[in-house]
Order: C-alpha cells, then sequence, then structure tokens
C-alpha cells in the first residue's frame, strides 16, 4: 500500500516535470520567434533606408555636387551596411551610416534653395520617418530580448534553457552621439 | 499518519513546482502618461468649437462604418514633460488601438497647441497609401498654412479630406465638399498611361497587319488580342465597420498596429 503511494507520487512529480519543460520548451520557441520576427522589422528599415539614400543624395548633387567628400563617405557607409552579416556588424554598420547621413543632412542647412525643394522636402519626411519606424523596431526587439534573457536565466526556466542550449541575445545598442546626430529637423 | 504525511509532502512539491514553472509573465502594462480618447475627436486643448468637434466626430464615424478605417483627432494643449512627440504619438496610437485588427487601418493626427507641433502617425495598413512623404505634404501644404492664420478647423478639416481621399478615392461622392481634395493623377501616371494605350493601339495594329500576312502565306489564323483587365480595387470590408467601444474607458478601436510611421512637423 505505502509502496503504491511512494510510486504515484514519483510518477506525479514525473508528469508535472515532463509537462513543465514542454510547457517551458514551447514558450522558448514562441520567444525566439518573436525576437527573430522583431530583427527583421529592424533589418527592413535599415534596408529601407539603405534604397532611399541614392534618392536623397542625388537630390542633394544637383544644388550641392562638389560636397564631394560627403558623397563618397555616404556612398561607403551605404555598401558596409548592405554587406554586414549579423547582429553585431549590422549595429555597427548602421551607427556609421546614421553619421555619415547626419553629414549630409548639415551640408544640406548651407543650401536654401535646397531646403525649398519639395522633393527633398518629401524625401526628408521618407528619412525621418524611417529612421524613426527603425527606432520603434529597435525598441521592440531590444524589449523582447530583454524579456528571453530575463527567462532563461531565471528558475526553474534556466534549467530548461540550458538543456536546450539557448543563449543570451545580443541587444542592438546605439552609441549616445549616433543617436543624436541624424536628427532630422525642419 | 505515513500515508497523510506523504500525501501533504506531494501537494506541496506538486504547488511549488507548479508555481515554479507558470511565473510571471511580464505583459504590456497600460502606460499612465497617456492621455485617455473620447472619441474619433480629443480636444483637450479648447481649439474647436463644440459644433466643429461634432463636425469632424461624425464625418471620421460615418468614415469608420463604411471604410473600417479608423481615423483620430487628438489635440492636446502640449507634450507631457519628458516626452519625445514621435514616441508619445506611438504611445497614444497605440492605446487608442485606432484601426481594424489585422488591416492595421488606423491613423492619428496629434496637435499640439502652444508646442505648435503636428505629427501624422499612420497605421501599419495604410504606409502604402499614406507615405511618409505624403503624411509630410499634407502637414506642411494643408495644415500649416491654415494654422499660421489661426484657421484651426479648416486646416484639420482639409487635412482630414485629403487623407481620406488618399486612403479610399471612392468615399467622397462626386460634387461633394471632401472630392474637391481629391489629387489630380499625378503626371507621371498619365504619361504612362497614354503611353500604355498606345502601346495597345499599336500592338493590335501590328497583330492584325502580321496576321493579314500570315493569312495570305496560307497559315492558320492566330488570335492576338491584347488583354485589358477590368481595373479592381480591393476594398476593405466595407459593409462592416470595424468594431469600437465607447463605454466608461473612452474610446478603444479595433486593434490595429502602429510601427512608427508618419512624419512630424509644425506651424
Amino acid at each position: 500500500m505505502r509502496k503504491k503511494t511512494t510510486l504515484f507520487i514519483v510518477l506525479g512529480i514525473l508528469l508535472l516535470l515532463v509537462l513543465g519543460y514542454a510547457s517551458k520548451y514551447n514558450s522558448f520557441i514562441t520567444l525566439e520567434e518573436e525576437i527573430d520576427g522583431k530583427w527583421a522589422e529592424v533589418e527592413n528599415n535599415l534596408q529601407r533606408r539603405a534604397d532611399l539614400i541614392p534618392n536623397l543624395v542625388a537630390t542633394v548633387k544637383g544644388y550641392a555636387s562638389h560636397e564631394e567628400k560627403v558623397f563618397t563617405e555616404i556612398a561607403e557607409a551605404r555598401s558596409r551596411l548592405l554587406g554586414a552579416q549579423g547582429v553585431e556588424d549590422k549595429v555597427k554598420a548602421s551607427s556609421e551610416m546614421e553619421t555619415a547621413l547626419g553629414r549630409l543632412l548639415m551640408v544640406v542647412e548651407q543650401y536654401p534653395e535646397l531646403k525649398a525643394d519639395q522633393r527633398f522636402a518629401e524625401l526628408q519626411d521618407e528619412l525621418a520617418g524611417t529612421e524613426n519606424r527603425l527606432s520603434v523596431a529597435r525598441l521592440r526587439y531590444n524589449e523582447s530580448v530583454k524579456s528571453f534573457n530575463a527567462r532563461i536565466r531565471r528558475f526553474p526556466g534556466n534549467i530548461v534553457a540550458g538543456m536546450m542550449g539557448l543563449e543570451k541575445r545580443e541587444y542592438f545598442q546605439i552609441k549616445e552621439e549616433a543617436r543624436e546626430v541624424p536628427k532630422v529637423e525642419f | 499518519m505515513k500515508i497523510m504525511k506523504n500525501i501533504k509532502l506531494s501537494i506541496f512539491i506538486f504547488v511549488i513546482i507548479i508555481t515554479s514553472f507558470i511565473g510571471a509573465g511580464s505583459t504590456w502594462a497600460a502606460d499612465p502618461s497617456v492621455v485617455k480618447i473620447d472619441g474619433y475627436v480629443t480636444d483637450q486643448a479648447s481649439l474647436l468649437r463644440p459644433e466643429e468637434k461634432n463636425e469632424l466626430n461624425s464625418l471620421l464615424s460615418d468614415f469608420d462604418q463604411k471604410t473600417s478605417n479608423q481615423f483620430l483627432v487628438v489635440i492636446l494643449p502640449s507634450l507631457p514633460p519628458g516626452e519625445n512627440l514621435e514616441l508619445y504619438s506611438l504611445k497614444l496610437a497605440e492605446a487608442s488601438r485606432a484601426g481594424k485588427k489585422g488591416l492595421d487601418n488606423g491613423l492619428l493626427l496629434l496637435i499640439l497647441k502652444e508646442d505648435r507641433k503636428i505629427r501624422v502617425e499612420v497605421g501599419t495598413g495604410l504606409e502604402e497609401k499614406i507615405t511618409d512623404g505624403r503624411a509630410g505634404r499634407v502637414i506642411r501644404e494643408v495644415i500649416a498654412p491654415a494654422f499660421q492664420e489661426g484657421k484651426y478647423f479648416s486646416g484639420i478639416k482639409k487635412a482630414l479630406f485629403t487623407l481620406i481621399n488618399w486612403v479610399e478615392p471612392s468615399y467622397f461622392p462626386e460634387g461633394s465638399e471632401g472630392a474637391r481634395f481629391q489629387e489630380e493623377n499625378e503626371p507621371g501616371f498619365l504619361f504612362f498611361f497614354t503611353l500604355f494605350i498606345l502601346f495597345i493601339i499599336i500592338s493590335t495594329y501590328l497583330s492584325r497587319l502580321d496576321r493579314r500576312r500570315w493569312y495570305k502565306r496560307g497559315f492558320s489564323q492566330r488570335t492576338m488580342r491584347p488583354v485589358i483587365y477590368p481595373s479592381s480595387r480591393t476594398r476593405s470590408n466595407r459593409s462592416s465597420g470595424s468594431s469600437r467601444s465607447f463605454g466608461g474607458g473612452g474610446f478603444s478601436g479595433g486593434g490595429g498596429g502602429f510601427r512608427g510611421g508618419g512624419a512630424s512637423g509644425g506651424w
């Protein structure tokens, strides 16, 4: 009689453990998918920005063709961004791009006719919108990374995460100075 | 006794395991700094007269019922301290849940009276129709000039007309006030359209010529007719408006999503 009870208890605990493991496992999978989805959104916006740049540069060139240095810089930053692989590389390339864009917009300040150009104004809106979307995507990505990283370290998730071989995900961090430069103001 | 002890122990272990696995899931807490939205038009800066507010309200409510697009106007005296225009507007838009879930066809026009700032926050599903460039244009060319003259109501109304026409070109019946804010076809489009028609005429002509030639030579007749597809327009649930609720908690839209599209400006 006593043996049976013990057996049932052990079986019950085992069942609970298995169920618990399964639910943690599934929730980690869901979280990972979520992070990947949010990262894809970040990449979309990086790509969108890279696509906008040739148009923007062409418009600026029409008014300020002798500012060669800025144009080369921006073209280089763009090709680095398009060639970057992985989170770390892309984050770095993106902040270089931001610095280059900031310089371009500073050049623009010296050409009042350019600022009055309607096409340029719209391109600037597109760029500002993309920057904003990028920062929203970055925020949402970082939020889900944060919750993922916390959950794989908390007990008992850490045991399951260890068995699954999950590791902490990288944040999309931006340098403070990079954040200030590319602000598109009117 | 021993059995009792075992049962107690197992219950204890059970509780421990269950609670440790459930854990507290982090949820998005409602942000208290976000202003309560009480309808399609929220005016906390007394920029509009009551009858003006009503007129805009009924326009937007009708637009919602007929097309399921939820456009909101929010007018505040100024930004809450420490907030940034874009992030605040996104928070507001998310809290309002404007737009239908899945279609994400909400829009928020935020006006800050004392800061003299404007933001058009465009729902994810409308970003193609109201591009950032267009959103910026409506601010620069419609709202700002009117606001500079103190014509707040007409500025907002014209802006809404323009935005509505971009999203649903057939919403305003011909000859109505709103229909006047339809943009003429962009020159590029007209040019390509003419080219397209020319191309069809020429290719029809050529294929006829060809056919005649082949005919003479004794080939079987080929049927080569240019196919013109009937212009089909996708309509988003015209008959059923999106779900929304007003009671107690203020306005709550259909759960549309935003991701920061739109434009900012000032006057």
